[in-house]
């Protein structure tokens, strides 16, 4: 038992740290209003630029700031279209995980010369600085420092909501963007910070894939975790924490696929155990969705055009 | 017709043909930054998937998937519904007509109808689970069609590397049985299989379908406007189950042609995205069927083309993937463009 | 003289197709209440949101406390001290009271909201004007007349000094109107000058100070309510002519019952029951008028005749039979025409050609398909050719979009549709709403004639001369029951709009 433990604990915070992250990116960006499916591609974009940073400067650390920034660009993309535009939330973001899906397959050959997977680079180590706290200190060692990363970003977001004003005018906005622009708020301006901030969240979330887990990046790492991130906002009912915690469920699934598949005895085929998370989702989408108008974000998904010029 | 009108029409072809001149270009100027000459990347591009009837041929081959999955997409969004599981849908499809054609021994001719029927089946079947979740639970058929592509992937992958994994130190079964597969109808070299005139028949059905049916004209006014279709006593849900089946079975026959005519036999992950590219295809067509011939044309060229590309001027297969991005990016600024244009006029 | 908060000095509002402002000036005295009357559609709502900002007048000026304003935004008017209280609440139900009122105006600094702050000075604000609110509450858990005491709250915390309300009371239950009425009177004492819109007259004499009357977007007066009584303010809100203008109609004896509701109730998703009782009766060969004022039950009635709506209790008799577990399709296949109130939202796919939507919702009759399947293209072509030659829908062929011909032309589409399905019933929701005076000319032309061929028709209607001219038999609804049924030829328009308000001729309840 104490060893499954010791595997699986932190396997779970491994593998549902990067979900955790773009969930939370996601609760940013669906509690103002916009819908933002495309976190699948902002998480590829990230992992690749995590990559390419740290490749070119040799610093992970490098490689994290390049994955928020290309983050934020291409969720850019995603808040002109869907906020200006008004276009339809769903079809853009599927712009843009086809943009970031080809221009990393484009830029894996471009600048690695090889296709399919980069070169190794330097990955964020795991530090040691708990490793004297007593009992726990060499658990926290072997933890990667994203894993921490993931916790101050909990604690920002939950923060940004319980206190501060722009939190509190996200909120407004999401639920009533009318009734926000009466108070004197931009919901324009309101909206493109929450979608550019998750852009920045989710290209931590991939940033952790590619260097945070393995010191490469490979075409399809992601796999879908930008969507289950979104299952795990659905999940979480929006509040940050909540959402964080169900990362983490899809992050047990992975650790306990990982796990069942380092039992030789195991009967369960491994396809069908890589099955579980994505099964999860929609099982607990069908039985939350019809309860989903009290508890989602009222103006989700609807554009925004000010009342003025919308009589 | 008024010069109005004429107009107006001209309009809306020339949307389209921005968005493409638009990515192009765009994918033109990433294409220099990469340090290589972008005339050089697309003239290989055409050279390649037009250059000789040989390229032609494997041109027109491989648009058959992607007309078929563009018109699978077109078909859902007809009723508002944007199915993206049309990947998974294909994957499974082609399962499905695979393990037929190998297990299923029937005559000549009939086995072939089957294995393909049993293929749209399969499509079907995953366009199943979303309709369904989305009529009586309200799920959003975007998340819940995505999701399934990733479970129909690994069931594939186990049915393909697991039971059924043929004699082969490739990922796939063993080969169809002779009669489950499509005869070619040019001399060998073309590679043109009967999938092609069964492709050009489901958009003519299609078409059909939209266009000189009750169904079909439901379906589409569902799409346009919910509530009136719904104060003239259509049943909203009732349509959008109904064009998702439709579509998964589109999706499916996609993915059967491609294992009856193409691989000949089933293989693991042979869809190489075909699904999404469905997408732009069936957006820049505005979801016409016979619009989507020429989309799906279009992106076929750009996949056959970039082999030659890759190989010739080294720009990367995947340049293709970024331009159907851009495709996206700019039909989602159609009215940006349909502004510009009045002003202009 | 008395100091002016607002004048208003030719303010003129103009919508494609309407006036829906025509120089309108008036003038509110500082810290009296002051009542706008006026019917459904006469623009007051129109003012209200050029007051408040959400609306930009064409011409006319606004003066706030003898300062000439030009209002783009909510944020410019409440700077200069007007708040708004919506018909309609902007709240947001997962909020707690306190967190609605502040919203925009958040108290502490922009890293933490001070919400002890926040309690304490909403608290302090609903206890001086004596609102009786906990401010602590989601505001979704309240009642709504609680609620409304929300928004009165939120224009209080903003400081503002006029307030406008936009027909609160008819969100009110009649035994909390005198409560409400109160915490106005209160508000005018501790110095705040109001505008509140009405039909309510019982209200509007008790509180106000002077009265204003708009009729089709203009002034027809402005009185001291001391001056005047519920009789004389009818009279300038529905008109004084004597001729209703009553469409010549040939003499036909109504037949069988078609329509027949008994004791139907409703109640909407929010709890509140909307229809508490109602019953009506269309006979063959006779148009029923309902008249009333909008949020009367009008919307449910409809709805749970179309099918759109499930009643709670009651019945809906369709020729005698019992139609509660039929669907819309159904229900239209038996021979109900409906043309809906929002033709571009309910009737039309504007996108589809103008034939296509001539037969929407008979695509599967015989006469336009084979076996419910095949489209009978030329059969639908040549109906359409028919229908727009015979209700005079001007366009250049019938396979132009339906989005591309104007209001008149769209209406006369959905009138013509649901007149040819050879209806027994024909229920017609605002049929000629914001049609020119001959486009809606010919649509009750077209109500008269299927009544002269003896079909039932049941004409809803706000505008009251439109009911008086076109109905055989007018019945008045009020408050989820219909209250009157009288006789048009004979019918009083003045009695009519007591009715409509809840009250009698004479005053009394």
């Amino acid at each position: 038992m104490f060893s499954f433990l010791s595997y699986m604990i932190p396997t779970t915070l491994r593998m549902g740290t990067p979900i955790a992250f773009t969930a939370l990116g996601g609760v940013v960006s669906e509690r103002s209003g916009v819908n933002n499916i495309g976190l699948e591609g902002i998480m590829t974009a990230g992992a690749f630029a995590a990559v390419l940073g740290s490749y070119y400067t040799g610093s992970p650390w490098i490689g994290i700031l390049m994955a928020m920034l290309v983050g934020i660009l291409i969720s850019a993309i995603h808040s002109v279209l869907t906020i200006t535009i008004g276009a339809k939330q769903a079809v853009s973001s599927m712009a843009l995980v086809l943009l970031a899906e080809g221009l990393c397959g484009v830029g894996v050959e471009a600048f690695f010369g090889q296709s399919g997977s980069t070169a190794q680079v330097n990955n964020l180590p795991t530090s040691n600085i708990f490793a004297s706290i007593p009992l726990v200190g060499g658990f926290l060692s072997h933890l990667s420092p994203f894993v921490y990363i993931g916790f101050i970003a909990l604690i920002v977001v939950t923060l940004l909501f319980k206190f501060t004003r722009f939190g509190f005018h996200i909120t407004a906005v999401g639920e009533n963007p009318t009734m926000a622009e009466t108070c004197g708020i931009n919901v324009h301006r309101v909206r493109y910070i929450s979608v550019l901030a998750s852009g920045l969240l989710g290209g931590l979330g991939g940033a952790m894939l590619s260097i945070g887990q393995m010191n490469l990046f490979q075409e399809g790492m992601v796999a879908g975790r930008g969507y289950l991130a979104l299952g795990a906002v659905t999940m979480g009912r929006w509040n940050p924490v909540a959402s964080y915690c169900s990362a983490m469920i899809f992050g047990f699934f992975d650790a306990l696929q990982l796990y069942l598949q380092t039992i030789p005895s195991n009967p369960i085929p491994s396809d069908f155990i890589q099955m579980i998370p994505y099964l999860a989702i929609l099982i607990i989408l069908a039985v939350t969705s019809r309860k989903m108008k009290y508890f989602g974000v009222t103006a989700g998904g609807k554009p925004y055009t000010k009342y003025a010029s919308s009589h | 017709m008024t010069s109005n009108k004429k107009r107006e029409i001209l309009q809306e072809l020339l949307i389209p043909v921005i968005a493409v001149v638009l990515s192009l270009l765009i994918g033109g100027i990433i294409i220099a930054l990469l340090g290589f000459n972008p005339f050089d990347a697309y003239g290989a591009l055409i050279q390649g998937s037009m250059g000789s009837l040989v390229s032609f041929t494997m041109t027109l081959k491989t648009s058959v998937p992607l007309i078929l999955a563009g018109l699978a997409v077109a078909v859902a969004f007809k009723s508002s519904a944007f199915n993206i599981g049309v990947e998974g849908q294909l994957m499974f499809g082609g399962l499905c007509a695979g393990l037929v054609g190998i297990y299923v021994p029937l005559p000549p001719g009939l086995h072939l109808v089957v294995t393909l029927l049993a293929g749209m089946l399969g499509g079907a079947l995953v366009a199943f689970f979303p309709a369904i979740l989305n009529t009586a639970c309200n799920v959003s058929v975007v998340i819940s069609t995505i999701m399934l592509n990733y479970v129909v992937q690994f069931f594939v992958q186990f049915c393909v590397m697991g039971p059924f994994h043929g004699d082969t130190s490739a990922p796939a079964t063993d080969p169809l049985l002779a009669s489950a597969t499509l005869p070619n109808i040019l001399p060998a070299r073309y590679q043109l299989n009967l999938g092609f005139i069964i492709m050009i028949l489901a958009v003519v059905l299609v078409y059909i379908f939209m266009n000189k049916t009750t169904k079909g004209y439901q379906l589409t006014a569902v799409g346009l406007n919910a509530t009136a279709s719904e104060f003239s006593g259509m049943s909203v849900k009732k349509n959008i189950f109904m064009a998702l089946l439709l579509s998964g079975a589109i999706a499916g026959l996609a993915g059967s042609i491609e294992v009856t005519g193409t691989l000949k036999r089933m293989v693991n992950g042979f869809s190489t995205g075909y699904g999404f590219s469905g997408i732009p295809i069936a957006l820049m067509a505005r979801n016409n069927p016979f619009a989507i011939i020429l989309t799906g044309f279009f992106f076929g060229m750009m996949r056959s083309g970039s082999f030659l590309m890759q190989a010739t001027v080294g720009v990367s297969s995947d340049m293709v993937g970024i331009i159907q991005g851009l495709v996206v990016v700019f039909i989602c600024l159609e009215n940006l463009i349909r502004y510009y244009m009045n002003r202009i006029k | 003289m008395a100091e002016y908060a607002i004048e208003l000095k030719g303010i003129t509002k103009r919508f494609p197709g309407v006036v829906a402002n025509n120089n309108i000036s008036f003038s509110v005295e500082k810290g009296e209440i002051h009542a706008l009357a006026g019917e459904n559609g006469a623009g007051k709502s129109t003012l209200m949101n050029i007051l408040f900002g959400l609306l930009v007048p064409d011409e006319g000026e606004i003066v706030i406390n003898g300062k000439v304003e030009k209002f783009s935004s909510p944020r410019d008017s409440n700077a200069a001290g007007i708040g708004m209280v919506h018909q309609h609440f902007m709240l947001i139900p997962k909020m707690s009271v306190m967190e609605n009122v502040i919203i925009g105006q958040e108290p502490g600094s922009s890293l933490k909201i001070d919400r002890q702050k926040g309690i304490e000075e909403v608290q302090a604000i609903s206890d001086r004007y004596e609102l009786n609110l906990d401010v602590t509450k989601r505001v979704g858990d309240l009642s709504v007349p609680e609620q409304q005491r929300v928004e009165i709250l939120k224009v209080l915390y903003r400081q503002a000094d006029i307030l406008i309300f936009d027909e609160p009371t008819a969100v009110l239950p009649p035994h909390l109107i005198d409560e409400f009425c109160d915490i106005l009177l209160s508000l005018k004492q501790k110095g705040k000058t109001i505008i509140f819109i009405s039909h309510k007259l019982a209200e509007v004499m008790k509180v106000s100070d002077h009265v204003t009357v708009i009729r089709r977007g203009e002034v027809i007066g402005t009185k001291a309510i001391c001056d005047t009584s519920i009789d004389d303010i009818t009279r300038m809100m529905v008109g004084h002519s004597v001729d209703t203008g009553r469409k010549a109609r040939s003499d036909i004896r109504p037949g069988k019952e078609v329509l027949t509701i008994k004791d139907l109730h409703y109640t909407n998703i929010e709890g509140n029951e909307k229809l508490k009782g109602l019953d009506l009766t269309v006979h063959e060969g006779e148009i029923v008028g309902i008249a009333g004022v909008d949020g009367n039950g009008q919307e449910e009635m409809e709805k749970c005749i179309l099918g759109l709506f499930k009643p709670d209790s009651g019945e809906i008799l369709f020729e005698g039979r019992n139609v509660n577990d039929l669907n819309v399709r159904q229900r239209r296949d038996m021979g109900l025409g409906y043309v809906a109130e929002d033709r571009q939202k309910e009737s039309l796919v504007l996108q589809y050609s103008v034939a296509y939507n001539l037969v929407l919702g008979q695509e599967e009759r015989p006469e336009y398909s084979k076996k419910g399947f095949w489209l009978k293209r030329n059969a639908i072509q040549e109906t359409a050719e028919r229908l727009a030659k015979d209700y005079d829908i001007r366009l250049a062929n019938v396979n132009v979009a339906a989005g591309t011909l104007s209001g008149g032309n769209q209406q006369k589409i959905v009138i013509a549709r649901e007149a040819n399905a050879d209806p027994s019933l024909y229920v017609a929701i605002q049929p000629t709403r914001g049609l020119d005076i001959g486009a809606a000319d010919s649509v009750q032309d077209t109500l008269i004639r299927l009544r002269d061929e003896n079909k039932a028709v049941l004409l809803i209607s706000m505008e009251l001369d439109e009911v008086l001219a076109v109905s055989d038999r007018i019945a008045v609804i009020f408050d989820g029951r219909i209250v009157a049924v009288v006789d048009a030829a004979t019918a009083d328009k003045e009695s009519i709009g007591y009715l409509m308000l809840g009250s009698r001729k004479g005053g009394e309840k």
